[in-house]
């Protein structure tokens, strides 16, 4: 129970009222009734004070960093370039565009997608294996035409 | 225009009003910042990342298309500008152990206290780059576990993964630090 409890909890965080609904009358008599359940819930709430503070934190030299790295930003942006008027051809190369700012994984599962695809077309289009034979029997008949010597006379064409 | 939302202020920008844009700048630009430094690592890279985030906002205002908030677009840019920068870049550790002593603390409770933070910093920063984001944007940006999911790019159930995953981490890294 404690396991799952923690899990909840790291999914969640400790303030249950942000929790679902269902999820959260559950954790709430839980927390009531349960001595191990609360302490679980006081250490989760500790920690995540903990991060949250360090993420929050910066120092003074930082601050001062920060501050500069804004004003030359706004600086940069003081002129702005034109901007990309939406045109009727542009809608779907707008979203190929878009779409490449996402993750790299859609990208490789398309194009694993096609390679399989590819590959399944490629399984289903090959000729049956009595016709490859007669093929090359075929190449084989036309070879001994052009090459082979003469029976009688041992010329070779 | 202190008070318009996102989305009325891109709609202005769509028309080339530059204080609409001026005034999602100053909203955005902190955060931009602070995030892409605590993704990279590198202040001079989330300096030109939060640049280049602003300037799309600017150029693609006219196209862009409200299928998800504004605040979720924007972070999508931003975190995938510095995951791209990261890929190309060997990541340097943050050196961010800087948090200021609570002075209600004695001087040996805020030490212990210190080098927990400098432990926890240290964890933060060497966690895997889609864990790290996550907790970034639920602790830092307070965003919601599907806000957070809608900008990885993943579904709430993998976000969900993606926090118990680090946590642990974090965790274990504390051990039994106060």
């Amino acid at each position: 129970m404690s396991e799952q409890f923690q899990r909840l909890l790291d999914i969640y965080g400790a303030d249950i009222g942000r929790w679902p609904a269902e999820q959260r009358a559950v954790a709430e008599q839980l927390l009531a009734t349960d001595p191990a359940a609360r302490a679980l819930w006081e250490r989760t709430r500790d920690f995540d004070a903990r991060i949250a503070r360090q993420l929050a934190s910066i120092s003074e030299h930082e601050g001062q960093m920060e501050q500069a790295a804004q004003r030359r930003v706004l600086a940069a942006l003081a002129q702005l370039p034109a901007q990309r008027q939406r045109t009727w051809w542009g809608e779907w190369s707008s979203a190929l565009l878009d779409w490449d700012f996402t993750p790299a994984w859609p990208r490789i599962a398309a194009l694993a997608s096609v390679a399989v695809l590819g590959f399944a077309i490629g399984l289903v289009e090959l000729p049956p294996a009595e016709s490859t034979h007669t093929i090359a029997m075929a190449e084989a008949d036309v070879g001994s035409i052009v090459f082979d010597p003469e029976p009688l006379t041992g010329l070779r064409p | 225009m202190d008070n318009d939302s996102d989305e009325d202020l891109v709609a202005r920008v769509a028309g080339g009003n530059e204080a609409a844009f001026r005034q999602l700048t100053r909203r955005y630009l902190p955060r931009a910042l602070g995030f892409a430094r605590r993704i990279t690592g590198n202040s001079a890279d989330a300096e030109e990342i939060a640049q280049e985030a602003l300037l799309r906002v600017w150029t693609h205002a006219p196209r862009w298309r409200p299928v998800a908030s504004f605040r979720t677009w924007f972070y999508r840019v931003v975190l995938n500008l510095s995951l791209n920068r990261r890929r190309r870049a060997p990541f340097l550790p943050l050196d961010e152990a800087g948090d200021v002593a609570d002075p209600g603390l004695d001087a040996s409770a805020a030490l212990e206290r210190d080098e927990a933070d400098r432990t926890l910093a240290a964890a933060i920063a060497q966690l895997p780059e889609r864990q790290r984001a996550a907790i970034l944007l639920t602790y830092r940006e307070g965003l919601s576990n599907a806000e957070t999911a809608a900008i990885l790019g993943a579904s709430v159930s993998g976000v969900e993964t993606l926090l118990v995953r680090a946590k642990r981490t974090l965790r274990a890294a504390l051990g039994n630090k106060p």
